[in-house]
């Protein structure tokens, strides 16, 4: 049995033209892993590290330079306009900026039925039904269908958004920072809907984002994204555990926690290298504490022990990881979470 | 807001008009606009006289009972000539527009959305176009052609079509790069339904302004062909023919020049001002 999509060598280079000065943008630069159905992968990472474009590589939203998708078994690179259609009412992405992602100028019964129309999936009274049973599957009223998009708030649009991508019954569903354009209180909400309909529908998930902790919630595997390249995968427990990847440990040592006492940390200096001219080797030595001779010469392969893949000359020999800040591995304080549960009020009234 | 589900099909119409509404200033440049169109329609109603039967016993006589804004050179009606040619020149408005909008806007849609090749070929020949000044390409087009009104219009169209082109493959490009176009993709929409449905009605409001003060530089490029003789033929009345008249009366007769002058300059603001309101109300508020 195949796994629901599997990704091998995916390259995308975007040549930037310069009159004197040709460049080469590495956003992806030979990524390889799989999903199985039902599954969540989270995939995370700093801005700029080719998260989006690999999300979009995978729906062939945008070409890839090199590599393979395949999807159910079928490779999607080279299919016909009208064969990736039909590929397309299976995969399904929720966007990032829920203000960018729908058309003011459409209803919001007309956003939701769109992907039912292009598909031709049932006639307009049965169209309308579906619309309303979706809107009320992700908290939504029936009767917003007549509304446009402005009359919304961030989260109610987001839940729009889902409602969207949900109205072909996907079996893989791209999720592109969902949740970091939202307010903290309605993040939560957004991420339990998610996570509820994952369960409910058995569909399987790309999760992207640069927010550990919400990766935490909805994933089930994450991997670990650095400049084009995935540095660390491993199951949700594992990763958060024992992080084996220096990256990896400074992205977690980074998650913001109310500190009781200072621990030792990795904290990242400088921003991520310029993509156009990627450091030689391993792609993190720069920034990296434990970096030697090897790693500025020679870029590390995916080792995997155990489920859990590394790309690090020097995991075994690491310090080990103090862990993750009490504060976010504790079960939140009693009172703290019924404070909590009062945002979802509001939110859903603000309509 | 009533319970039922179904659609309304006139909702964003509804919503423009009560945005309108908020706006004194375009309802009343509406009105006048309005205005214009009813004289247009009812003209010979209108009109006391004939705006074609001469009198040579009242040639270039000043405002009075009878002649409300005077008589012309071969002492024609000049109220009624006005409100004749109120017809050729809302029509000097509105064709050429329509020329423009309905040529250039598949064009910059084209060269928008598929962008490369297509779009540097389409655009170089635009820029050649838009080298040549606007009334200069009217006037050479309007004399090849030949004179007459509907050659005039059609120049005037077809001379200002680069900047809508320019206009349309803006908006195309800025709407093409919105994650509801990527949405609409993902989706599996085709690329004419993507252009349509979700392109088309986004590009409208930079290219209804620019319609309404086309509207306006129209009826002033027709007034301009006409004075030149390449547009409306005598003896039939268009506002430019009337004020190329007046030029060789304009100290013994002023009233001849400033009826058809002041019509103009009343319809062009107002065509301005709709313009400008129009897009305020058509803006969905985003954010």
């Amino acid at each position: 049995m195949s796994p629901l999509l599997e990704v091998t060598g995916l390259r995308k280079h975007f040549s930037l033209g310069g009159f004197f000065r040709r460049g080469e943008v590495r956003a992806v630069d030979g990524v390889s892993f799989a999903i199985e159905a039902g599954e969540t992968l989270g995939l995370v990472g700093e801005s700029g590290c080719g998260k989006s474009t690999l999300g979009r590589l995978i729906l062939r939203l945008v070409e890839p330079s090199a590599g393979n998708v395949r999807f159910r078994g079928q490779e999607l690179a080279g299919l016909s306009a009208a064969a990736m259609v039909a590929q397309r009412r299976d995969m399904q992405l929720v966007f990032q900026d829920p203000f960018a992602s729908l058309n003011p100028a459409m209803t919001v019964r007309d956003i939701i039925a769109e992907p039912l129309e292009v598909h031709r999936i049932d006639t307009t009274p049965g169209i309308d039904r579906r619309v309303a049973i979706l809107l009320t599957r992700v908290g939504l009223r029936p009767d917003h269908a007549r509304r446009y998009p402005h009359e919304f708030s961030g989260g109610q649009r987001q839940r729009i958004g889902i409602a969207r991508a949900l109205a072909l019954e996907p079996l893989l569903l791209v999720c592109d920072e969902p949740v970091s354009a939202l307010d903290v209180s309605v993040q939560a909400q957004i991420l339990n809907l998610l996570r509820d309909v994952q369960r409910e529908a058995g569909l399987a998930m790309l999760f992207i984002s640069h927010d550990l902790m919400a990766v935490r919630q909805v994933a089930s595997r994450v991997a670990v994204m650095y400049l084009g390249r995935l540095v660390e995968t491993a199951p949700t427990a594992a990763l958060f555990a024992t992080p084996r990847h220096p990256y990896a440990r400074a992205l977690l040592d980074a998650v913001p926690a109310p500190e009781v006492e200072r621990r030792p940390r990795i904290v990242l200096e400088g921003d991520p290298p310029n993509p156009m001219d990627p450091p030689p080797g391993c792609h993190f030595h720069p920034r990296c504490p434990f970096a030697t001779e090897r790693c500025r010469a020679e870029a590390p392969a995916l080792e995997v022990e155990d489920g859990h893949a590394v790309a690090c000359h020097h995991w075994r020999w690491l310090p080990p990881w103090p862990g993750l800040s009490p504060a976010l591995t504790e079960p939140m304080a009693p009172r703290l979470a019924r404070l909590l549960g009062h945002f979802r009020p509001i939110e859903e009234t603000s309509a | 807001m009533s319970a039922t589900i179904a659609m309304a099909p006139d909702t964003r119409l509804r919503r423009v008009l009560r945005q309108l509404a908020r706006q004194p200033g375009t309802l009343l440049a509406a009105a006048v606009v309005l205005a214009f169109v009813l004289v247009a329609v009812f003209a010979p109603l209108i009109a006391p006289f004939d705006p074609l039967r001469s009198n040579f016993l009242a040639v270039r006589r000043p405002p009075s009972d009878l002649h409300w804004l005077g008589t012309d050179e071969v002492g024609r009606d000049v109220l009624s000539r006005v409100i004749h040619g109120t017809r050729i020149s809302l029509m000097a408005g509105v064709i050429p527009v329509l020329v423009a909008v309905g040529l250039s806007v598949p064009i910059g849609l084209i060269a928008g959305y598929r962008g490369g090749w297509v779009d540097a070929v389409l655009m170089r020949i635009t820029d050649a176009m838009l080298a040549i000044p606007f009334l200069i390409v009217a006037i050479a087009l309007a004399a090849f052609l030949g004179p007459d009104m509907i050659n005039a219009m059609l120049a005037i169209g077809l001379a200002s079509l680069p900047v809508f082109i320019r206009l349309a493959r803006g908006a195309a490009l800025a709407v093409r790069a919105e994650d509801y176009v990527e949405a609409a993709r993902a989706v599996g929409a085709s690329p004419m339904r993507i252009a349509l449905r979700h392109m088309l009605p986004n590009m409208a409001p930079p290219l209804l302004v620019q319609a309404s003060i086309m509207a306006a530089t129209a009826i002033i490029a027709e007034a301009s062909l006409s004075f030149l003789g390449l547009g409306q033929q005598p003896p039939a009345p268009s506002w430019g023919s009337m004020l190329n008249a007046a030029q060789r009366h304009m100290v013994a007769a002023p009233w001849m020049a400033i009826a058809p002058g002041l019509v103009i300059f009343v319809l062009v603001i107002a065509l301005n001002v709709l313009g400008d309101g129009l897009r305020d109300a058509l803006d969905v508020k985003r954010h």
